[in-house]
């Protein structure tokens, strides 16, 4: 089981889907609950003032592409520049209904997204990513 | 009345005369005799020279009658050459020229020596007038002549080339004139040297009045460099220029745009010049430049539209997509009452309708706004067979056989999940219109026709009436049954699909003996 997981999307719904997709699975201990990429960042900013053994890191981001005011891409942009030190920690999956070929393009050529899903969060996604070479030792156990 | 001859003859009979006298007298002086003889001599050169030479000379005394003509006269004229003596000249001078030459012969007898020539029209032996251009010679105090001495020749002929020149200069001249085109010559300087009427209508100008000035002051600044590069190469270089469009400067002031070419006549010693044939092109500047405009607007319109549709669609399948998870989350056992139970029921299949009908929009958008569709070599076969599995429980419940022959053609270049996308909406609409009285049977099979590959797909369906039909069939929302599940979208996104690649599709169907739909790719 993962320690921690972020979910960054305004959507009170897909929260709520996504917390018992996520509790059916057995995925993870904590679920962090952003509405925004602003929000997001500042979780960041005030872990990194913290000493290293108290920060709390996500292994994991579910993050939301449209959001109002600041969105997904600003999000990544800004968490490249001023986060690289949580980059080796932090996987990032964009969680998006977007549709248009452009959106997904861009996403999976960018090198700080580890994967794309298209909404809805399915309990297969789950299921996937608990066989993934990157996080099976946390479910073998 | 004396001919010529006669008072040439006359003449040498007085020197005869003379000659004999002064024989006679002065015997003695022999070297005299000799100088005498020898001006003889030379009288009898004259006469014959006179005789013989082509110009036409006659001698007319003071009344206006003839004494003389020498043998030109039967060249030009037809007449022996003394026929004509005796006669009043006016007599042959055509009757609408003979008062002219009438005065005319009045007025040079006050004068002596060599007229001024003219030209009048004489009557020939065979009737004809002959146009004939003369000078007078006053010889009337001479006393070798006594007469006025005419040389004439016939200038009919130099006549006519003269004429044909004229007129063909005032055809050119004319032509220019109402020509719509611009006509200008340029030295080599850049000074305009001619420059056509037509640039009145044009440009406001007179002809000629931009005659002197360099062509340069007519130029728009931002078009001079490159034009006056093209004139240096074209000096340079001779034939004839590119077709340039450039504005020029009309007489208000304003730019106009016009497109010009120019041929290099410098060796042309009548032209010496570049002769540049210019032609006004505001209209067609104009109207490209409001299509130009007209483009970017729609291209602006289509942009927005587009980003709109990605916009409703994705507002609308963000809530969508929640509503199909929390169904699918949902867990009815925990439900107790019938009453809850069938509307959730009915929630869910709601749900899922409108999940579908957004799908299908979705996927048109994409195909609609792809315009770098990726495309492999596909294996017909293969990507049959994949799809048929995928629906292997639909077919087997309705009973459908699908029957193919790749045979002829089993590749081509297409788009996979396009591929797939044709095959799976033919098949399912070929079950949705099944007809009740008989399984249904899908025969499917490819051909190479050209350069195409066509694949022919028909089954055993209900069918419909083609003619009701025909130019609606792959609209979108088109549906011609009245079948619940019918979206009216399959063949109106495997019509976007396949045109997208340049192919094509069309249809033909009978009510119930079944549909049959002819797809041709581009290879």
């Amino acid at each position: 089981m993962l320690d921690m997981v972020m979910n960054v999307d305004d959507d009170s719904m897909v929260q709520m889907i996504s917390e018992i997709i996520m509790s059916d699975e057995g995925f993870c201990d904590k679920i962090v609950k952003l509405e925004d990429g602003k929000l997001a960042l500042e979780y960041f900013e005030e872990q990194s003032k913290l000493p290293e053994e108290k920060q709390k890191i996500p292994e994991l981001v579910f993050l939301d592409i449209n959001m109002p005011v600041f969105n997904g891409w600003d999000f990544l942009s800004q968490y490249d520049k001023d986060f690289k030190k949580f980059h080796g920690r932090t996987k990032i999956i964009v969680l998006t209904s977007a549709i248009d070929p452009e959106t997904e393009m861009k996403a999976v050529e960018h090198p700080l997204i580890f994967k794309y899903i298209t909404k809805p969060l399915e309990h297969k996604h789950i299921a996937e990513l608990k066989e993934d070479p990157l996080f099976m030792t946390e479910f073998n156990s | 009345m004396k001919s010529v001859t006669k008072i040439i003859n006359e003449t040498l009979l007085r020197i005869k005369a003379r000659f004999q006298l002064v024989r006679e007298i002065q015997h003695e002086y022999s070297e005299n005799l000799d100088e005498i003889r020898e001006k003889s001599y030379s009288d009898e050169r004259i006469k014959l020279i006179i005789q013989n030479i082509s110009d036409m000379v006659t001698l007319v005394n003071k009344q206006g009658v003839i004494v003389y003509n020498n043998k030109a006269v039967t060249r030009i004229l037809g007449y022996e050459p003394n026929e004509l003596n005796g006669k009043g000249m006016l007599e042959y001078v055509h009757p609408d020229d003979r008062e002219r030459v009438g005065n005319r012969f009045k007025e040079v007898l006050e004068e002596e020596g060599v007229g001024k020539s003219f030209e009048f029209r004489y009557l020939s032996k065979f009737g004809k007038y002959v146009l004939i251009e003369t000078v007078g010679n006053i010889q009337l105090n001479n006393p070798a002549f006594h007469a006025v001495i005419l040389i004439s020749r016939d200038i009919t002929e130099k006549r006519k080339v003269e004429e044909t020149i004229k007129a063909s200069e005032e055809k050119l001249r004319s032509l220019i004139h109402h020509i719509s085109d611009i006509i200008t010559i340029i030295s080599v300087t850049g000074e305009i040297t001619y420059q056509s009427a037509s640039a009145r209508q044009l440009m406001g100008y007179e002809e000629n009045e931009l005659r002197k000035r360099n062509f340069s002051e007519i130029v728009h600044p931002d078009d001079l460099p490159t034009l006056l590069n093209s004139f240096q190469k074209l000096i340079e270089k001779g034939g004839v220029s590119e077709l340039t469009e450039f504005r020029l400067l009309n007489k208000d002031g304003n730019y106009f745009y016009i497109e010009a070419q120019a041929t290099n006549q410098i060796d042309n010693p009548y032209i010496k010049g570049l002769v540049v044939n210019s032609r006004d092109i505001s209209i067609r500047k104009k109207a490209e430049e409001e299509r130009k405009i007209l483009i970017k607007e729609l291209t602006k319109n289509n942009s927005d539209l587009k980003q709109f549709s990605y916009i409703v669609s994705h507002n609308l399948r963000a809530p969508l997509t929640n509503l199909t998870s929390m169904i699918k989350l949902l867990d009815y056992s925990t439900v107790t009452t019938d009453r809850s139970l069938k509307l959730l029921e009915g929630f869910k299949a709601t749900t899922a309708h409108l999940n579908e009908t957004l799908n299908d929009l979705i996927d048109i958008l994409v195909v609609k706004d792809n315009t770098n569709i990726q495309t492999e070599i596909l294996n017909f076969e293969r990507t049959l067979n994949k799809i048929t599995k995928s629906i292997n429980s639909l077919l087997e419940e309705t009973k459908t056989e699908v029957t193919y022959d790749f045979t002829s053609a089993n590749f081509v270049k297409f788009n996979e999940p396009y591929l797939e996308s044709i095959f799976q909406n033919l098949i399912t609409n070929s079950i949705r219109y099944r007809s009740n009285d008989r399984h249904p049977e899908i025969s499917i099979r490819s051909e190479i026709q050209g350069e195409d590959t066509i694949v022919t797909y028909s089954d055993n369906g209900i069918g419909f009436d083609i003619n009701q039909v025909k130019d609606k069939i792959f609209g979108l929302h088109q549906k011609f049954h009245h079948h619940p599940e019918s979206r009216g979208i399959g063949l109106y996104l495997i019509h976007a699909q396949i045109t997208s690649l340049g192919g094509m599709i069309s249809v033909d169907s009978k009510i119930n003996k079944g549909t049959t739909f002819t797809i041709s790719f581009k290879n």
